[in-house]
């Protein structure tokens, strides 16, 4: 059994959406280095800091909130997808090509994996994400749950945020900011288990893929 | 270690797949709820919602690392050698297994724990074993709350005695957790759980719930939050149970 871990670590340097939060930050309470018995810190963050997940009322209201969600849809056996080749936004064609239909978790793997884009600093506008028609055809091959490699499913271009409203609204799962780049396209049992937040639009979370079983 | 071909102990992750339900041992983190006193208590901050004519929803999180059902790491005690390292560096494979769990709701107020207690569990349902993990339930996620009776949860409780957490390091389990605010009982200033777990790289997880649901041998999960040179992180913890048929 192999576990590979698929999460961005969060620290104060790592990549945000651009003009939207403060980076995380970490302020210590105690640390044994100044003679207290412990050391603790505190962290302040966006709830959509690196890899996490969306509940489905970040974009639709009266959606679920993050103590709500099913956790079948984030522990069980995935794909990951191979979609290294595509160039621009993922399309319709390119999942038709894949043949991904009666998976209901699915990873998408993309150039943003292998030009390493999760794991640096500065945000990148030019990142792969979903097509409108891309999530409109995983809503309809019942998609239950669709993980990303960058912050967003949505093309950042895209200021109506159709991706968003398509899966959330068809109440898809949504994993954003897998670091995917040591990951050989094939089949995973998927652990990702976010906090359970009150009230909460989204969550940071640890995902991580276990093979070989 | 488990036998994955016997029915009576379907705790290994193979033998789940087969169909489990996931039973949540965490509390949820919302406002009020019990936090260790200097600690921040948890909170929110709305960064943007629709209702106020943002395209999304959006808040902000303020965590202390030991917010609600959390992992400890070693640095949280051990300040230097190697086990001083941080929640990031804790190997995932340690978290992911088989859990014994003992019960413990008769003890007195900042009762102890002691190894011939761990041993008569063992004597009636099986050795624990290297890589194990022990799940103490003591009965205190009753006393949780987000008003004032969420005080209660904070004094009085029991502990994990020195004896027995030796005599599970001795055992060489990965990780002991417990439905108290800390391994260790309530006005132990030594710590010794702490001291002696956390040196050994023996993972402390606080603050579980629901721990009554779960039989004397199940499947335990719980990830930490990949936070850099964190003392300790909330978890989502679970169990993974067999489902028959």
């Amino acid at each position: 059994m192999e576990i590979i871990d698929v999460t961005r670590t969060v620290d104060p340097k790592m990549l945000k959406w651009p003009d939207d939060t403060e980076p995380p930050s970490q302020e210590f309470v105690t640390r044994t280095d100044n003679g207290d018995p412990a050391t603790v810190s505190e962290w302040k963050m966006s709830s959509h800091t690196g890899t996490h997940m969306d509940a489905r009322m970040h974009f639709i209201p009266g959606g679920w909130p993050m103590e709500a969600l099913d956790l079948s849809r984030s522990v069980g056996l995935c794909r990951v997808v191979d979609l290294t080749h595509v160039e621009g936004h993922v399309g319709r064609a390119d999942l038709e090509a894949a043949e991904v239909a009666g998976q209901a978790r699915l990873l998408l793997k993309t150039r943003n994996s292998e030009l390493g884009f999760m794991q640096r600093e500065e945000f990148e506008e030019g990142y792969s994400a979903i097509s409108r028609e891309a999530a409109e055809y995983l809503v309809e091959i019942g998609v239950e749950t669709i993980g990303v490699d960058y912050l967003s499913v949505e093309p950042f271009e895209d200021a109506g945020f159709s991706t968003h409203h398509t899966l959330l609204g068809a109440d898809v799962v949504i994993l954003e900011g897998l670091v995917l780049t040591e990951v050989e396209p094939g089949e995973y049992f998927l652990a990702c288990l976010p906090l359970k937040l009150a009230g909460s639009d989204g969550s940071p979370a640890r995902a991580i893929l276990i093979r070989g079983l | 270690m488990p036998d994955e071909k016997d029915p009576k102990h379907p705790t290994t992750l193979a033998a789940l797949l087969q169909g489990f339900e996931i039973i949540d041992l965490s509390h949820t983190l919302e406002e009020g709820i019990p936090s260790w006193p200097t600690h921040a208590r948890f909170g929110q901050v709305l960064y943007e919602s629709y209702e106020l004519g943002d395209v999304a929803r959006h808040y902000g999180l303020t965590l202390s690392e030991h917010t609600g059902t959390h992992m400890d790491a070693p640095l949280h005690f051990i300040a230097e050698g190697p086990a001083h390292y941080g929640i990031d560096e804790v190997p995932l494979h340690r978290l992911a297994g088989r859990a014994a769990t003992i019960e413990a709701p008769e003890l007195p107020r900042s009762g102890l724990l002691t190894a011939a207690h761990v041993r008569e569990w063992e004597e009636e349902y099986g050795s624990i074993e290297e890589l194990d993990m022990v799940l103490v339930r003591y009965g205190w996620d009753r006393r949780w709350g987000t008003g004032p009776e969420g005080t209660s949860f904070l004094e009085d409780w029991p502990g994990l005695g020195g004896d027995a957490a030796e005599y599970l390091i001795g055992k060489g389990v990965s990780l002991v957790g417990c439905d108290t605010l800390a391994v260790d009982a309530f006005g132990s200033e030594e710590n010794p759980a702490h001291y002696a777990l956390l040196g050994k790289e023996v993972y402390i997880v606080e603050n579980l719930k629901n721990l009554d649901r779960l039989p004397p041998w199940s499947f335990f999960v719980a990830f930490p939050l990949k936070v850099r040179g964190g003392s300790g992180s909330p978890v989502r913890a679970v169990a993974l149970m067999h489902r028959e048929g």
